[in-house]
């Protein structure tokens, strides 16, 4: 019994003996096994890959997002000229050669037409008599980017409610002057509502206006009719009732309104001053509807 | 190393991914909402919480020219595919994967959220549900990696 006793105690001492050893070979492992740095661990380089990433992505979209202020809005380079002006027309009702203009207020095309070589042919031909401007709607640009927010209807509705304020035109000119790409954010209802303040308009009445989805509808009813009328692509130009195939640029376009008063010269420059020279012309391709 | 199999502890009884799984579905339904309402030209409908139509119509609501409710379905897709992987394989950088694309995608949340609150002085309901749910896949994927055993590391100094 007592041998039994020792014999087993020695196994119990035997095996903690052993196990102390295992133990200590395996502190001696383990100290002498090469330790990771915890910055090389999985979660800490993920953790800090998401971390780069996420900040690129927040970065890349603060610096893409158009700015909303009135202050960061670009004014136009011409001043409208006075007592011209009828609601979306510009010119004397009794001017022998009416130019009907249809565009797009996002069409970059159109916004070179309206910069740079509307302002010398409304010098030339509108403020001397011979010549009216009727801008039309063909706002389709914004059907192309699905929104909620059409950035194509919406300014141009827009523009109606500063024609019901008597600053269509105002309104024309800063919408095109402050053109940042096609359905980017440039007319986004915030940004729109700036470009509004800084033309002059009447805000109460421009949010009262704007909350009513009437002139959004006009605009879409008279872009369809453009298109059955044969706009097919902005900016599309008829002088006197005929489609326009010349290039977008002054000389092209004087020398077809000329054409259409029975070729009789234009009166001397008006008050206004030409943006660019005369030979300016619309360098962007016209916008095809799709 | 992140490609061992590390059998999952369970949370709540089940296989983490599953919780997981179920939350980056619930994420995947609401962005699909809200990505189909916009590329329609519709707007989502908030109930009686309003201020969905506000968010939806800002310019805040397109990140590069897309509407961000198509990143917020491409990213659900990609983190539910991760989380279904994970459980069939058990495979310990699937959970990695997930936490990491969780915490960018809570990054960007943040940003949108503050838009939301100090920008455009409207919330979305249906963005914040989303956002929750991201918030709560990126905490209960940290948690689980926490709870989890590492793999080993094999060294061949040791052999």
């Amino acid at each position: 019994m007592t041998a039994t006793r020792k014999s087993t105690a020695a196994a119990a001492h035997a095996t903690r003996r052993e196990r102390r050893a295992e133990q200590r070979t395996s502190q001696h492992s383990q100290a002498h096994t090469p330790r990771q740095p915890w910055w090389r661990s999985p979660i800490v380089m993920i953790t800090i890959g998401a971390i780069v990433v996420g900040v690129a992505i927040v970065a890349y979209a603060l610096l893409t997002q158009p700015k909303t202020s009135p202050d960061s809005l670009t004014p136009p380079a011409v001043a409208v000229p006075a007592g011209l002006a009828d609601g979306r027309n510009l010119g004397s009702a009794q001017a022998p050669v009416t130019i009907d203009v249809w565009a797009d207020f996002q069409c970059p095309a159109c916004g070179n037409l309206a910069r740079r070589v509307e302002p010398p042919l409304i010098s030339q031909y509108v403020s001397t008599g011979m010549a009216r401007l009727v801008y039309h709607d063909a706002a389709f640009q914004g059907q192309k980017a699905a929104s909620a927010w059409d950035e194509s209807v919406e300014p141009a509705a827009a523009a109606r409610c500063a024609s019901d304020q008597g600053l269509f035109w105002q309104m024309h000119d800063w919408l095109f002057a402050n053109q940042t790409g096609e359905n980017v954010g440039s007319f986004a209802q915030d940004r729109l509502r700036a470009i509004a303040q800084a033309a002059g308009l009447d805000m109460a009445a421009y949010d009262t206006c704007m909350a009513s989805p009437t002139y959004a509808g006009l605009v879409r009813k008279e872009t369809t009719e453009g298109a059955s009328k044969g706009v097919d692509q902005t900016p599309t130009l008829y002088i006197n009732g005929t489609y326009y195939t010349g290039a977008m640029s002054v000389t092209s376009i004087g020398d077809a309104i000329v054409a259409a008063a029975g070729g009789a010269s234009p009166a001397p420059m008006g008050s206004q001053q030409p943006v660019s020279s005369a030979a300016a012309g619309a360098s962007a391709a016209p916008t095809s509807v799709p | 190393m992140i490609t061992q199999r590390v059998p999952a502890r369970k949370l709540f009884g089940i296989h983490p991914a599953l919780i997981l799984g179920v939350l980056d579905l619930i994420g995947l339904v609401v962005a699909s909402y809200l990505a189909v309402v916009e590329l329609s030209g519709g707007v989502p409908t908030c109930g009686i919480i309003e201020g969905c139509e506000e968010v939806a119509r800002s310019q805040y609501n397109n990140f590069a020219g897309i509407p961000v409710a198509l990143f917020g379905v491409v990213l659900s897709l990609l983190l539910l595919s991760l989380a279904l992987a994970w459980w069939k394989t058990d495979i310990y950088g699937l959970l990695l994967g997930h936490y990491g694309l969780s915490l960018v995608g809570v990054m960007f949340d943040g940003y949108f959220l503050f838009l939301q609150v100090f920008v455009i002085k409207a919330v979305c309901i249906w963005c914040l549900t989303y956002e929750f749910s991201l918030l709560l896949r990126f905490l209960i994927a940290f948690v689980v990696w926490y709870r989890q055993p590492r793999p080993e590391v094999h060294d061949v100094d040791d052999s």
